[in-house]
């Protein structure tokens, strides 16, 4: 095993996890989550050596799909809102967006999330899995000195948006 | 003076110098109305983690080992030599003989399209392009003539990269406020793919436009087409040969760049 090989294991060991957990979180859709955390590894390996701050470099592929994907999401609904309007036709069960975070004892969090800006929420869920105010700032193009303070106000977002949350369905 | 927000978040994640957190602590003795913000701010942390793991998933483990491996990939020779029956293999290699040609025939400048069409005389007579390969299945063209688009950060320095050269279209490339580049694909299929400090826009050939925003604030922003470049912002300036249009946008024909 090369050295390369073993920075990529430890890299591994250290970051697969939360990286998972936080796109987990950030998307609401454990299937995509996975996909995009084992695609962002991929990207690492093939890159051949390590990034200056491969923490970083993890978290902004990993958003960076994250977006590709909302953004294919989004165009998909928007094309089928068209279609049913031309056509009036019903869903197929099961494909209502988000229809995988919309059940379970954290349905009233997740309605919360989803209405926190998405800086706000990559923030909130970055400092979450623990990662430094460093990585933090580096992954989101962030003063790193501004940090705390950008935190403290997506919190107060986060906890704003739940309590006015309701659990009615 | 008491703490503010910034100090007192960085208390709690343990982001402090040595020095700082000595003076943060021997306020922190004195002041009542600090240690309660401190005490809220804990309070609110976990709160917060406990909300979180709300959503959380069970997820399949997943090693290193088995990542590596999906970066390697595997020879599709030895996929091929695998399949034991021979009607399956036979199939496999007639599949894969028919996806290469697919993707021959589709790729830009590619020569064998000029020669398909001369075989089966569609080259010579117009009347034939209306028929065959050429009309789209009906989904393609919904997604097709949809927008596709993307947004990333700036970095220090970030590099825009046209891989295709097209027959046509354009690009629109415009400063903004807002604090990121963001890039759309008008009226054509494109594909993006970003890196921490670059983003590689791959279309397939047919004519595109595009728009791009770049944030007034980004340090250094570069827009290559094939391998020239066609526009620089660096600090306050931009370089292109390009003239800004009374809305100050530059627009770059695609397929005349430097020429």
């Amino acid at each position: 095993m090369n050295r390369f090989q073993e920075e990529f294991e430890a890299l591994f060991d250290g970051h697969f996890q939360r990286l998972r957990r936080y796109l987990d979180r950030l998307s609401g859709d454990p299937d995509q989550a996975d996909d995009m955390a084992q695609e962002a590894f991929i990207r690492l390996y093939r890159r051949g050596s390590r990034p200056d701050m491969p923490e970083a470099w993890l978290i902004a592929v990993a958003t960076n799909l994250f977006r590709n994907a909302r953004s294919k999401q989004t165009r998909r609904e928007r094309l089928l809102a068209k279609w049913r309007e031309s056509d009036s036709v019903t869903d197929p069960p099961g494909s209502a967006t988000g229809g995988l975070s919309g059940r379970g004892p954290g349905r009233r969090v997740r309605a919360a999330l989803d209405r926190v800006p998405e800086r706000e929420r990559r923030l909130l869920l970055l400092q979450a899995e623990g990662y430094s105010y460093r990585e933090i700032a580096a992954a989101l193009n962030l003063n790193e000195a501004s940090v705390g303070t950008l935190l403290a106000r997506a919190k107060r977002v986060f906890i704003d948006l739940y309590e006015e949350t309701t659990d009615a369905p | 003076m008491h703490l503010d927000q910034e100090q007192i978040q960085r208390s709690l994640h343990g982001e402090l110098g040595l020095p700082e957190r000595e003076r943060i602590a021997r306020h922190l003795a004195e002041c009542g109305p600090c240690r309660d913000l401190l005490d809220q701010a804990r309070h609110d942390e976990e709160r917060i983690r406990e909300l979180l793991r709300q959503v959380d998933h069970d997820m399949p483990a997943v090693s290193a080992a088995a990542i590596a491996e999906r970066s390697r990939g595997r020879s599709v020779f030895r996929e091929w030599m695998r399949i034991e029956s021979p009607r399956l293999r036979l199939a496999a290699a007639i599949l894969l003989i028919l996806t290469a040609a697919g993707v021959a025939y589709t790729a830009p400048g590619s020569p064998l399209r000029g020669w398909i069409d001369r075989i089966i005389g569609r080259g010579a007579a117009p009347v034939a392009s209306t028929v065959g390969t050429d009309v789209p299945s009906p989904a393609a063209p919904v997604v097709d003539s949809d927008s596709a688009g993307i947004s990333v950060p700036p970095g220090e320095r970030f590099t825009i990269q046209f891989v295709s050269t097209q027959t046509g279209g354009s690009v629109t490339i415009s400063l903004s406020d807002g604090p990121e580049i963001v890039v759309r694909a008008l009226l054509g299929d494109a594909t993006f793919r970003a890196d921490p400090d670059r983003l590689t826009i791959m279309s397939d050939g047919d004519p595109t436009d595009y728009e791009i925003a770049i944030p007034l604030g980004a340090p250094r922003v570069e827009v290559v087409l094939g391998g020239e470049r066609i526009l620089l912002k660096e600090g306050d300036r931009v370089l292109t040969y390009a003239s800004p249009d009374p809305k100050g946008r530059y627009v770059i024909p695609l397929s005349q760049a430097g020429s």
